[in-house]
């Protein structure tokens, strides 16, 4: 029994190796959640043997940039996690990008142990890099959910349209949402960071900086508007602060930050889908 | 050390290698009790200490309890169970008592609060419980059969029978009497591969592909993140995490099973299919049958079990639920949990005593979903434990019906978890001739089983039941 199995397993993996290969459909990619998401796009630029000529790194805030789907510009912002976890793979790509676009807003976040353990898995990885089949991307239920949810939703889009009472009770949720997520935010925001903290982020960053550029690298930073009552809450001074002190605007890069009074957040600190698609606009034209 | 690690499966392989040796056959218990110091060690070095020190405790009182005097035998056994049990209370409950009672700024506060929670105290303590009772009852043995006259050879064989890794840290909670006996030397040629392979194969899957994948879903049980979901994504939710803590203690408690079987050691079932339950009583013979059979044995029976009287047997069984409640975690939605349950049975066995109904298949699928329903909604007091947290998850249910739905979430939980609803249907089935013809091509399965580990394994997430 232990054999036949095996050998059924195995034939099965070989099979789904030449499948992934050779035979996928357009569509066969996994996307079941953020997580998933952060690993699928850090192995892309991990794996790729094009280089990128600009990438973005930072958190959640900065994945709602559209960027274009061409090798140009990608988007390694990795949702719920930090500037660090992007730099980390960045830097650890096969070519380098000319230029490195870093966010500002989340700078203070650790890395997260969990992601650099699964990404950067010493057992994994080099099979992960040579089997197509072991990439995140193709997990076989994660596939087969993603088709299953992108079928339901459009035909949730055409049949399950909301009757005006219940639009106004999910406007009201929303709304209610906003405030109570915006009071979380608001408190954290409020709070001084520990200068010991600021220090040893700044530090780290600094060494990412300097290795960028001493490989031909240039690096941007940038900072995403926020919800105005955010903005010159401690947190964010402090981090404004630090960067003028240890990165100078003359001697680096910048993207200014537009008015932050013309965007609108969801919650307080990611923007809305309109407010995300001008930010994008507005982020390439100064590229 | 986590079961799902690649140093594991390492120190397995070793392991494996010098146990095996006919040459070093004779210090097969040394090995492996090497082996599960490193796994032990491996993430708190400094607290093997204490593990040493409760298995000293064990070592000492079952000893005199054999070998000392008559009439300190009781003394020695009291001794040895109220020194594990204040063990167990010191480092597990030391915050919630400073919690409940002290400031945080006193002194005596701030150091309680700082105490390290041993991992696996609470298997490991009862373990040496298991084993000052049975050698002080002689109910399953004489002490002289299992407790050699020789007191190194004894401490030899109660720090392996304590610190065997497999059980160690999660347990299956292997008593005195199951274990001991076991005690000799293994040859590989003995070794059961069809049932490790089993073992393994279905314990990692639950674990790796089902788990791993549903904990990322459930994530969002969380303070005050779930207040932003519809109703029925938060239902969806919360039976995903009732999938995903089975999945993940079942496939634990599976992988434990394999692992001994792999030196020879044989565990008695943790779970027995626990979902398809349709009493409370039912439901406690299946799920996590180690930890319910020893609350039954040394707690439930000693209290007076029912023999005295209805409200006696009541009250026990809410005495019995609302420690093993607490057993689970310092916290005191622990012993809410475990009181809820223990209403539950003692409301059972009450309207059975009262309300005799038929029983058909529709009476039987109506008590097997409300009993599931019931231990689901309970699972939120494990993952959420401010009470206030619960009420707030449960008023979103209620509230929350004109949010719109997250289909991505809904699909992918009903997707993870159709497999521990399919595990407990190939069950169901096991008596019916279509398992016959299942039975022929069962390695077809394990075969799919195994690419899924391959192919499908989540993001590597620590066993739930390590925290307690």
């Amino acid at each position: 029994m232990v054999k036949k199995a095996i050998i059924t397993g195995v034939v099965l993996f070989a099979l789904y190796s030449v499948f992934v290969v050779k035979l996928r459909p357009w569509w066969w990619r996994a996307s079941q959640h953020q997580w998933q998401d952060n690993i699928v796009q850090a192995q892309y630029v991990l794996y790729t043997d094009q280089p990128f000529t600009n990438i973005i790194v930072g958190s959640s805030l900065s994945r709602r940039i559209a960027v274009d789907s061409a090798n140009e510009t990608y988007n390694t912002s990795f949702s719920g996690l930090s500037v660090f976890d992007g730099l980390n793979v960045v830097t650890r790509t096969p070519h380098l990008p000319k230029r490195v676009y870093i966010e500002t807003n989340f700078v203070l976040r650790d890395s997260s142990k969990d992601f650099s353990g699964s990404v950067f898995s010493p057992v994994l990885f080099y099979p992960r890099k040579v089997l197509f089949s072991l990439r995140e991307q193709n997990q076989p239920i994660a596939v087969v959910g993603t088709h299953l949810y992108n079928h339901v939703q459009d035909w949730a889009a055409i049949h399950l349209k909301p009757t005006a009472q219940k639009s106004a009770a999910a406007a009201d949720n929303s709304k209610s949402i906003f405030e109570r997520n915006l009071a979380i935010h608001s408190k954290t925001y409020a709070e001084t960071p520990a200068r010991e903290l600021v220090e040893e982020r700044f530090a780290l960053l600094q060494q990412y900086v300097s290795l960028l550029e001493a490989r031909g690298t240039q690096v941007v930073f940038f900072e995403l508007p926020v919800d105005k009552h955010l903005e010159n809450l401690p947190t964010a001074k402090v981090i404004r602060e630090t960067f003028a002190l240890k990165f100078p605007a003359d001697k680096y890069a910048y993207i200014p930050m537009p008015d932050t009074g013309s965007f609108e957040t969801t919650d307080g600190i990611h923007l809305n889908p309109e407010s995300a698609a001008r930010y994008s606009a507005y982020f390439k034209s100064r590229m | 050390m986590l079961f799902n690690s690649f140093i594991f499966l390492g120190l397995v392989l070793i392991t494996m290698l010098l146990y095996y040796i006919p040459r070093l056959s004779r210090y097969q218990i040394g090995v492996l009790i090497a082996s599960s110091l490193i796994f032990y060690a491996y993430n708190q070095p400094l607290l093997v200490l204490l593990l040493l020190f409760s298995v000293s405790i064990n070592i000492v009182s079952s000893y005199y309890v054999v070998y000392g005097r008559p009439e300190n035998r009781k003394l020695m056994a009291t001794m040895g169970v109220v020194l594990n049990l204040g063990i167990l209370v010191f480092f597990k409950y030391s915050p919630l008592f400073a919690h409940t009672f002290l400031s945080s700024t006193s002194s005596v506060g701030e150091f309680l609060l700082t105490l390290p929670l041993p991992i696996g105290i609470s298997f490991f303590t009862f373990q040496g419980i298991s084993l000052v009772i049975d050698v002080y009852q002689e109910k399953y043995f004489k002490g002289k059969e299992l407790v050699p006259i020789s007191f190194a050879a004894h401490a030899q064989r109660i720090l392996f029978f304590k610190g065997f890794f497999p059980q160690l840290i999660s347990g299956p909670i292997v008593k005195a009497h199951d274990f001991l006996p076991q005690i000799e030397v293994k040859t590989f040629s003995t070794i059961n591969w069809d049932s490790v392979f089993k073992n393994l194969v279905t314990g990692y899957f639950l674990k790796m592909v089902i788990a791993d994948n549903l904990k990322d879903f459930t994530s969002w049980i969380i303070f005050p993140h779930f207040q932003n979901f519809s109703s029925l994504t938060l239902v969806m939710m919360l039976w995903g995490y009732s999938c995903q803590i089975f999945a993940d203690f079942a496939g634990y408690s599976l992988i434990a099973i394999g692992l001994a079987k792999l030196f020879g050691y044989d565990f008695k079932d943790n779970f027995n299919f626990p979902y398809i339950s349709t009493s409370f009583k039912e439901f406690w013979k299946r799920w996590h049958i180690s930890l319910s059979s020893f609350l039954m044995e040394y707690l439930y029976f000693p209290l007076g079990g029912n023999k005295k009287g209805k409200f006696r047997t009541y009250l026990n069984l809410m005495i019995v639920m609302f420690l093993g409640g607490l057993w689970h975690g310092a916290a005191w939605s622990y012993a809410v949990w475990g009181s809820f349950h223990g209403v539950a049975l003692a409301i059972e066995r009450f309207l059975s005593d009262k309300v005799q109904v038929k029983s058909n298949v529709f009476i039987r699928v109506l008590k097997g979903a409300m009993v599931l329903g019931f231990v689901t909604l309970a699972w939120l007091l494990f993952k959420l434990p401010e009470f206030s947290h619960v009420i707030e998850y449960c008023k979103s249910m209620a509230n929350n019906t004109s949010l719109k739905d997250d289909y991505q979430l809904i699909i992918f939980v009903a997707l993870y978890s159709s497999a521990v609803i399919l595990y407990h249907l190939a069950y169901l089935i096991k008596s019916t001739p279509v398992f016959a013809v299942f039975k022929k091509v069962e390695y077809v399965f394990y075969g799919i089983l195994f690419f899924l580990i391959l192919v499908n394994s989540g993001s590597s997430g620590a066993f739930i039941y390590f925290q307690f």
